[in-house]
């Protein structure tokens, strides 16, 4: 009795030996992934407090551009109404004669612009050749292949260490030049806004 | 004996156990943790906030451009007012308060602004306009002699656009500059007697095609000593065009030499012994590549490493242009490793999967991949490959993204120029209608009791009879002249100054796509990456040992045990 018990615990320890060991190997790999995770998580905040930030800066461009031509705008009616009422009747009928000149250049232009856009992108699909996307295949093999056991616990615990760590290293890289590219957009739109305000729309000069 | 064989058991037991690698104890709290946190991770979906970040920018860029469009139309109008309403004085009226003087003194300010110099814009713009009408005949020219070519035998459609090698080709005393251009060394007639006059028209494609190149110099010339906003945009076009030229030649070179330096190496591993051959192919790429002085020796792989290494490193800092080669060639290498690993490709493709390795196994993840080869015949694992291809193909996309934003900004840049040259043109001939009313007095001229062109309003040039109808150079009446000014003027800022904005704003939108492309790259890595692991614990925890399985075990290994004999000592 005393060998059958020291034989079973002995075989019960080394199940559990082995029980245990995998418990370690998913543990490290929950903590490694809760890591990443908590990195994405906060990497993904940054991105929306970049995109907030930057959206709410073109929007205060967009509103002062837009309080520049209502004031513009409101200039022109303006004057209108006070060449009508003092029998300017006539440079109004021209004024509103030559904006419509103008608008009617502009939309001839533009549907000129989009017939010979319309003609490209017909042209780029009749000979633009089947694009088969494997994405998804990919996706459902690379769940099969995470099942098989091709490969060892510790073997995939490694490739993925060395993944995280290269993917890391290259997110960084990226960051960064899309922080650089955000900056250099927000300076260039701020220039363009201010330059169009200095030409001042609201005034006529006679 | 016993004892002996019991020993044996455990031990076979207890091997068997440990070669289950998923055998593990359940844990319901656990598997409940991991199937909520994959949960979670999936309805996280990262990659959406992304679309919706591109629907933000979209509708962004369109409300900029309204709202800048808006602004330009509000100084049209105000533009149109103050030349239609009477100049006000309480002083003596010169011609200085007249329709022209004013109409011309608003034009040239703005002609001076777009080419620096509102005296000269007439003739600038003539001669920018005979430059390119020099250009279009050149380019009729050039094309009906590549027709004619086109007639003796079709390949000739394939001779390239015309460039400087194809001018050359007016010097052809044979068919062998043809035949180099065209990749074709087999060129010629059916019958030997049409080679000369196959000659004469490959020279007569040279030659016009040097014609064109030389208009085209020409008008290049013109336009980079322009001054002003046009001058700036010329400049910019230009200086654009000749990066996008310098990444995409320099991208496809280094394509090439990675190519080379990558199937040297492998040729390289595979001639040296064991002893010679490189274990670690990876390269860091944050450093500069050591010497590559023994390059040229095809045995020497450490020469060969270095070499492959500093093509990356090239390749590296082409960036998108780069990273576009770098991701194509290495996706292609994956695909047929995965090929290979599939069992389709015939064992004697193998050999072509050498490269590949070599790649592969220039990163750190893969940095065994061609030594496991090597040594062992064994190619990398599926998993990782199959992660590597997701990484890869987001890489590759961004850098396609990156390149195809390199090139809108070029034509942008052109849709720029094209619409301050557009403005330079309707304001000139705006100018040019006036000029038909008569040479200008001084400015200051008093105005005298009698309503002269100079003196009038907009409104007695048009409506007033004597001088309405009068006709200028050309027979045409004053009026007709004067509306047709104010309408080039009307359309200058409702189209020309338009598409300026646009393309401007358009410009500095790809700088957000720019950065939106990084972002979306970042998340798209991480995302192919993190979706592994949470997949393996939900897997891992879903499994295991029940109690009731353990109860079950404990069974047959004392079964196993009575099977080998040593429960007959308990007995």
């Amino acid at each position: 009795m005393n060998t059958m018990c020291k034989t079973l615990i002995i075989l019960l320890s080394l199940l559990a030996g082995r029980a245990m060991a995998a418990p370690d190997a998913a543990a490290a790999l929950a903590e490694l992934t809760a890591k990443n995770m908590a990195h994405v998580s906060s990497a993904l905040t940054d991105f929306e407090t970049r995109l907030s930030a930057t959206a709410s800066t073109r929007a205060s461009h967009i509103l002062s551009v837009r309080n520049l031509a209502y004031t513009g705008h409101q200039v022109s009616i303006n004057e209108v109404a006070v060449l009508q009422k003092t029998d300017g009747g006539e440079i109004v009928k021209l004024f509103e004669a030559l904006c419509d000149y103008g608008d009617k250049a502009a939309l001839a232009s533009s549907q000129a612009a989009a017939a010979q856009a319309a003609a490209k992108a017909e042209i780029a699909a009749s000979y633009t050749p089947l694009k088969i996307s494997t994405e998804k295949l990919d996706r459902a093999a690379k769940s099969m292949a995470s099942l098989s056991k091709e490969q060892t616990d510790a073997e995939r615990a490694k490739f993925l260490v060395q993944f995280l760590k290269d993917t890391r290293d290259e997110t960084k890289r990226l960051l960064e030049g899309s922080e650089k590219a955000e900056k250099k957009g927000d300076a260039l739109l701020k220039d363009k806004a201010q330059q169009v305000s200095a030409t001042d729309p609201g005034q006529i000069k006679k | 004996m016993h004892k002996l064989l019991r020993w044996i058991a455990v031990g076979a037991l207890g091997s068997a156990l440990m070669g289950c690698s998923s055998l593990h104890l359940y844990d319901s709290a656990a598997d409940a943790t991991a199937t909520s946190a994959k949960a979670d991770y999936d309805a996280s979906k990262i990659t959406d906030s992304i679309k919706l970040s591109r629907a933000v920018l979209d509708a962004l860029d369109a409300k900029e451009i309204e709202a800048f469009r808006s602004v330009n139309l509000a100084e049209r109008n105000t533009a149109l007012l103050s030349l239609l309403s009477e100049s006000g004085t309480s002083k003596q009226r010169t011609v200085d308060n007249g329709f022209v003087a004013r109409f011309n003194k608003r034009v040239d300010d703005r002609l001076a602004v777009l080419i620096g110099n509102a005296k000269g814009a007439s003739q600038t713009n003539y001669d920018l306009a005979a430059a390119t009408a020099r250009i279009n005949v050149a380019a009729v020219a050039e094309k009906g002699a590549r027709n004619a070519l086109v007639g003796f035998d079709n390949a000739f459609a394939l001779l390239p656009a015309c460039n400087v090698d194809v001018g050359g080709l007016k010097d052809s005393k044979d068919l062998t500059k043809a035949a180099a251009l065209l990749k074709k060394p087999d060129l010629k007639p059916k019958f030997e007697t049409l080679t000369p006059i196959w000659i004469d028209r490959i020279k007569a494609v040279g030659t016009e095609c040097t014609k064109l190149l030389e208009a085209q110099g020409a008008l290049d010339k013109q336009k980079q000593e322009l001054g002003g906003q046009l001058g700036i945009a010329v400049r910019n076009t230009k200086n654009q065009s000749d990066i996008l030229a310098k990444s995409k030649k320099d991208s496809t070179e280094a394509a090439g030499r990675l190519k080379v330096a990558t199937k040297a190496l492998a040729d390289a591993q595979k001639a040296a012994k064991d002893a010679k051959a490189v274990e670690d192919l990876k390269c860091d790429l944050t450093k500069p590549a050591a010497s590559a002085a023994n390059a040229d020796e095809a045995t020497d792989p450490v020469a060969k490493k270095n070499e492959l290494c500093k093509v990356l490193a090239e390749l590296k800092g082409l960036e998108d242009f780069g990273i576009k080669v770098v991701s194509e060639e290495r996706l292609a290498q994956i695909n047929a490793i995965l090929g290979a690993l599939s069992g389709e490709s015939p064992p004697a493709d193998k050999n072509k999967l050498e490269p590949g390795l070599v790649l592969l196994s220039t990163s750190a993840r893969f940095a065994h991949a061609w030594t496991q080869y090597q040594q062992a015949g064994k190619l990398p694992a599926l998993e990782p490959l199959l992660i590597d291809k997701e990484l890869t193909s987001a890489q590759l996309a961004y850098a396609r993204s990156g390149v195809q934003l390199a090139e809108s900004r070029v034509q942008y840049a052109q849709a720029y120029e094209d619409a301050a040259r557009l403005e330079v043109s309707l304001l000139t001939n705006a100018k040019a209608e006036i000029a038909s009313l008569g040479t200008s007095p001084a400015p200051g001229t008093s105005c005298g009791k009698e309503l002269t062109s100079f003196c009038a309003s907009v409104g007695d040039l048009l409506n007033d009879k004597k001088l309405a109808k009068a006709a200028g150079n050309g027979g045409e009446s004053a009026n007709r002249r004067v509306y047709r000014a104010l309408a080039y003027l009307s359309e200058s800022y409702s189209v020309a100054r338009d598409r300026q904005l646009e393309a401007e704003l358009r410009l500095i939108d790809t700088e957000y796509r720019v950065a939106l492309s990084r972002s979306e790259a970042s998340l798209a890595s991480w995302n192919a990456l993190l979706s592994v692991p949470v997949d393996q614990l939900k897997i891992y925890h879903a499994g295991g040992i029940k109690p009731a399985e353990a109860a079950s075990l404990a069974a047959q290994v004392v079964q196993a045990l009575a099977a080998v004999g040593i429960a007959v000592r308990i007995k």
